[in-house]
């Protein structure tokens, strides 16, 4: 059951941390939404919606981002779903890859994955080959890999069923994988 | 043999990080808020700042969190006396998913009277009782469960999933009762002598075994 549930919560960390989080980064989601909306108003909306939404169900992941640039970038990616969401976008903004064709790419452990990825190619090979996935499948990795969400945790943050989040995890890799492929031969050219 | 993954976070982050290289710092924003989100999000910190709530999407969980109507209580709602009853009434904000519902009036700081139901569905009996700052009454026959939990109002807030389920609102006794339901629980919610009640049932408990059980509460 998805349904939200209450109890109380003690620790007075918890609580100055919520309010450091929100006099840091407040102006920063506000900016980010208004020049996606176009509208003071909505974009202030769109802020209160990402702090209440933590506040209320996402709390006990917000308080385990230690690093400052991946709660800065937490908390933008959750401005911009929801903004995109407010604007009644096509929120998961499909990525240019033909699903059929990623399909169609070979599978790959998790092993494989991460040995492709960590020790084949050098580090900027490796970014180049991520900034150019689609942003569906970017979001995806990174919420799994750097913020280790679990795939119902993500299915949450990306509004979507746990079902099309799998998918998106195992075709994200396999695409990173195939660009990884294309920047070594790349390489090898050079 | 392991990977050492910290080449793909790196790259992750970096790449992540580019997308929103654009956004200034916060000190090099000049953005003004408006009253009314400061008085909106003041509200949320403060109720954070007393962390008398904390929301989970926890299964195992069966206090789920819904809404809540305004209840101007009557002579003859339930079985209290009508001396001066307290008269609670919530006001809301709505969100993408959910509504926050938040409590204003003759609100409780504690629980100086304790409610129960009187009338179960046949074979439920009280196997539990759950005291702390909310007190949570079970009832069990043998395979389902039924909860009642009673909490002051005083520092509560509440929030009605609006995504996975459908409510209903209804007058029992005079009292407003929003009934949410889903496909595993109805969950009755509403304000009686300044409490705010919860009562949590398997879905298949109907609707008029649910009503008959809330106007049994003493």
């Amino acid at each position: 059951m998805l349904a939200l549930c209450m109890t109380y919560l003690d620790a007075q960390d918890d609580k100055r941390r919520f309010e450091e989080i929100y006099l840091a980064y407040r102006k920063q989601m506000a900016a980010l939404a208004t020049s996606m909306l176009h509208n003071a108003e909505d974009a202030q909306d769109v802020v209160a919606d990402v702090f209440l939404r933590i506040a209320q169900r996402r709390w006990e992941v917000v308080r385990d981002i230690e690093d400052p640039t991946d709660l800065r970038n937490y908390l933008l990616k959750a401005t911009k779903h929801t903004a995109l969401n407010k604007l009644k976008a096509d929120k998961r903004a499909r990525p240019v890859e033909s699903v059929d064709e990623i399909d169609r790419l070979p599978d790959c452990s998790e092993a494989e994955f991460l040995d492709a990825v960590c020790n084949r190619l050098a580090y900027r090979e490796v970014v180049r080959a991520i900034s150019s996935l689609g942003e569906t499948y970017r979001d995806a990795l990174y919420y799994r890999y750097v913020l280790e969400l679990s795939a119902p945790q993500i299915a949450e943050e990306l509004g979507q069923s746990l079902a099309a989040t799998k998918k998106q995890l195992v075709r994200g890799k396999k695409l990173l994988l195939n660009l990884l492929a294309e920047e070594a031969e790349h390489h090898d050219d050079r | 043999m392991t990977t050492d993954n910290s080449v793909l976070q790196n790259a992750l982050r970096e790449a992540v990080c580019t997308e929103f290289a654009a956004v200034p710092t916060e000190e090099e924003i000049d953005f003004s808020f408006s009253a009314r989100f400061e008085q909106r999000l003041a509200k949320i910190v403060r109720m954070q700042k007393k962390s008398y709530w904390k929301l989970v999407n926890t299964a195992s969980k069966r206090v789920a969190l819904v809404c809540l109507s305004v209840l101007v209580l009557s002579a003859s709602a339930m079985s209290v006396k009508a001396v001066r009853e307290p008269i609670v009434a919530f006001f809301k904000e709505i969100c993408e998913g959910f509504n926050a519902y938040f409590f204003k009036g003759d609100l409780t700081e504690t629980i100086t009277r304790e409610y129960r139901i009187t009338r179960l569905p046949e074979g439920y009996v009280q196997t539990g009782q759950m005291d702390g700052a909310s007190l949570s009454t079970v009832y069990e026959n043998g395979e389902d469960q039924i909860d009642l939990m009673q909490a002051p109002t005083k520092h509560m807030g509440f929030v009605l999933d609006n995504e996975h389920g459908t409510v209903t609102s209804l007058s029992i006794n005079g009292i407003p009762v929003d009934l949410y339901e889903n496909e595993d629980y109805k969950i009755a919610v509403w304000t009686y002598d300044g409490y705010f009640f919860q009562l949590t049932c398997p879905e298949k408990i109907d609707t008029a075994t649910v009503q008959d059980m809330i106007a049994s509460i003493r």
